[in-house]
């Protein structure tokens, strides 16, 4: 039996039975439509990330945080967020010499900031001027704050370019005032683009000011919520995260049993945290869009085992007239394979558009990763393999003197 | 040229005391056909003929190699067919035998072309189309190659069953009831299609219950009850051809 006849038969019998191809791919094109989005949203957003953290928090850094338990992972105080300061900080510098340079920060989840009669309700950062270098972000226009106006609570703001957009259009927003709640605040500059950082938060909408502003003037405390040290020598780092929990429990008068009122995170534990995100783009999402796949291979091999048996005149026939029982099974499996393949084929393209789409919607870089083009069309020949095989088998089996 | 029997024709069917015995459960089976045994040289035109129930469809099936008698031996065309596999005997039937069914049995939304094509794609053949449309001449359908099964009438439909069947170049037509379906008129048209195809030198054998489409063979074996119970020579076979000539001039349909 020729093989080519085959196919090209089995493409004629999808074109015909409209109805019934159109049912049997759907759950296959869904399926691989998913999957195609979700390896390449992951893969490209798994780009920006780990350049937003090699960018944010490379291998000489510790980022210190108020309370104890796990912070990164969204805003959990395991206990008391109100017990880390400046002068800690300070007092760690002191004691340990490998830390060359360190940033405090607070942080406001949100506020409203009001341009005469426009506003929008933003995340407020408080920084020292140190930030410039110890975060890597520094102004693409105006200046960064000084330590004058560090000591002096002054009030001046950083801005970000999509806050800019919102609140002041096309306006340039250099020495304009705003107000911050109900604060005024004069900006002296733009923050560098930076985009979505790992937790989804767009770096680019909100506004940072000197934390000693932000903590004595917006929020009325005396805590800081975090502090990023940087260290001349990383290899020291154990033993200095050894020295910070040590002086930092002394100054806090914690008890021997007491657990730690702050957390120390290194790039050892972000890198982890980072790959368990990846393992939900990688796995366990892929893992979802491979369950609809299972349904659709189900469909496909329901709608064409009652296709066997409505086809078993037909089937009777072809035997009658020469065709072996092998025949019968590569000829059914052909028919299911093609109409799998063409519903992966679509499924692809209907990926490929929706990155697009959504890169363009969430202004990130449209990445098609060919490891999904590659598992798509595997995974689509080989749903109609399998999905084909019990069907097929059916039929290769039928007797002609019965159906005929 | 009339056909007389002599001994130099080649024997094509020769079945030799055949048994077929269905087992419905253990304690009931179905003597389907007993002690069947016949000879079909080349060339005859031979007409089976018993009422619904006889065996003559389970005859058929045995010689067709679609099924195996439980006793007794075949052999088609000095092979003895009961030794081949179940493959072997699908190759058989693509090579040696053409099937024409009461019901037609073409491929619905395919059109003639493809449906006479059917028994090459399972040949070594590659001349598809060629063949068929030769096939599609010998029954008169060479304007009508494109269309589909539900744009031909009966008689059409049953002659693109013919060409399928005759597109391999077999040599045995077996014919379960071909007129079955279709009105008298057109009826005759197909068995004249027979008889012209046995005078180009096929053998036929036709399957059917009815006696007055039997006188169109040269030889009638009639069976009842699963057992030949006569086997006579047809002196002078009506002549379908001239039926239709002579017969009132009715609109096909």
């Amino acid at each position: 039996m020729k093989k080519n006849r085959v196919i090209k038969s089995g493409i004629k019998n999808m074109v015909r039975h409209k109805m019934r191809t159109f049912f049997m791919m759907i759950g296959v094109v869904i399926g691989i439509t998913a999957l195609t989005l979700i390896i390449s949203l992951g893969k490209g957003t798994e780009k920006e990330v780990m350049n937003n953290i090699e960018r944010m928090f490379s291998a000489s850094n510790i980022l210190i945080s108020a309370g104890g338990g796990r912070m990164m992972g969204g805003p959990q105080p395991g206990g008391p967020t109100t017990t880390l300061t400046i002068s800690d900080i300070e007092a760690l510098q002191a004691s340990i010499p490998n830390i060359d340079m360190w940033d405090p920060m607070q942080m406001i989840f949100g506020r409203e900031v009001k341009y005469r009669e426009k506003s929008t309700n933003l995340r407020i950062f408080g920084h020292s001027p140190t930030a410039e270098e110890v975060w890597n972000r520094s102004v693409s226009s105006g200046t960064f704050f000084t330590q004058v106006e560090m000591e002096s609570s002054a009030r001046v703001a950083l801005i970000g370019e999509i806050a800019v957009q919102e609140l002041f259009g096309d306006e340039d927003p250099l020495n304009k005032q705003i107000r911050i709640g109900t604060v005024p605040f004069r900006i002296i500059g733009v923050l560098e683009p930076m985009g979505t950082d790992p937790h989804g938060m767009d770096r680019d909408n909100e506004i940072h000011a000197p934390i000693t502003t932000v903590m004595r003037r917006l929020m009325n405390v005396d805590y800081i919520m975090s502090a990023k040290l940087h260290l001349r020598d990383p290899e020291q780092m154990d033993e200095n995260v050894d020295d910070i929990t040590r002086i930092l429990r002394e100054r806090h008068s914690l008890a021997e049993r007491e657990p730690n009122d702050f957390s120390i995170m290194t790039p050892v534990e972000v890198r982890e945290m980072v790959s368990a995100a990846n393992r939900i783009f990688n796995l366990f999402l892929p893992l979802v869009a491979g369950i609809s796949l299972v349904v659709g291979g189900v469909i496909v091999a329901t709608l064409m085992l009652i296709s066997v048996n409505e086809r078993t005149n037909e089937i009777g026939l072809r035997k009658a007239v020469g065709a072996r029982a092998r025949d019968i099974l590569l000829q059914f499996i052909i028919e299911t394979t093609v109409i799998t393949f063409s519903g992966g084929v679509i499924g692809i393209l209907l990926g490929i558009l929706g990155v697009l789409f959504m890169a363009s919607m969430m202004q990130m870089p449209a990445f098609v990763s060919w490891q999904a083009l590659v598992l798509g069309v595997g995974f689509s020949f080989g749903v109609g393999l399998i999905a084909g095989v019990g069907p097929a088998r059916r039929a290769a089996a039928l007797d002609p003197v019965e159906t005929l | 040229m009339s056909h007389i029997e002599t001994v130099e024709e080649p024997v094509m069917i020769q079945l030799r005391n055949i048994e077929k015995i269905y087992r419905k459960n253990e304690s009931m089976t179905v003597r389907a056909l007993q002690d069947v045994s016949m000879i079909v040289k080349q060339g005859e035109f031979v007409a089976i003929v018993g009422p619904s129930g006889s065996g003559k469809s389970t005859l058929m099936n045995i010689i067709g190699l679609l099924d195996r008698p439980t006793r007794g031996s075949y052999t088609l065309s000095e092979r003895d067919v009961g030794e081949l596999s179940v493959d072997e005997l699908a190759r058989v039937r693509n090579q040696q035998i053409g099937f024409v069914f009461q019901s037609f049995h073409l491929l619905p939304r395919t059109n003639a072309l493809e449906n006479v094509e059917l028994p090459l794609i399972y040949s070594d053949r590659s001349d598809f189309s060629s063949l068929a449309k030769e096939a599609l001449n010998t029954v008169g359908l060479e304007n009508r190659i494109h269309h589909f099964p539900n744009e031909l009438s009966g008689g059409e439909q049953q002659r693109v069953a013919i060409a399928r069947a005759l597109v391999n170049d077999p040599e045995v037509i077996l014919a379960d009831e071909p007129t079955g379906n279709l009105d008298s008129r057109t009826g005759l048209e197909i068995i004249s299609i027979f008889q012209k195809l046995n005078r180009q030198g096929r053998t036929i054998v036709l399957i059917t219950h009815d006696e007055n489409l039997a006188e169109h063979a040269s030889r009638i074996v009639k069976i009842r009850d699963g057992r030949l119970v006569n086997d006579k020579k047809v002196a002078r076979p009506k002549d379908a051809a001239r039926a239709l000539n002579d017969g009132p001039k009715e609109p096909d349909n």
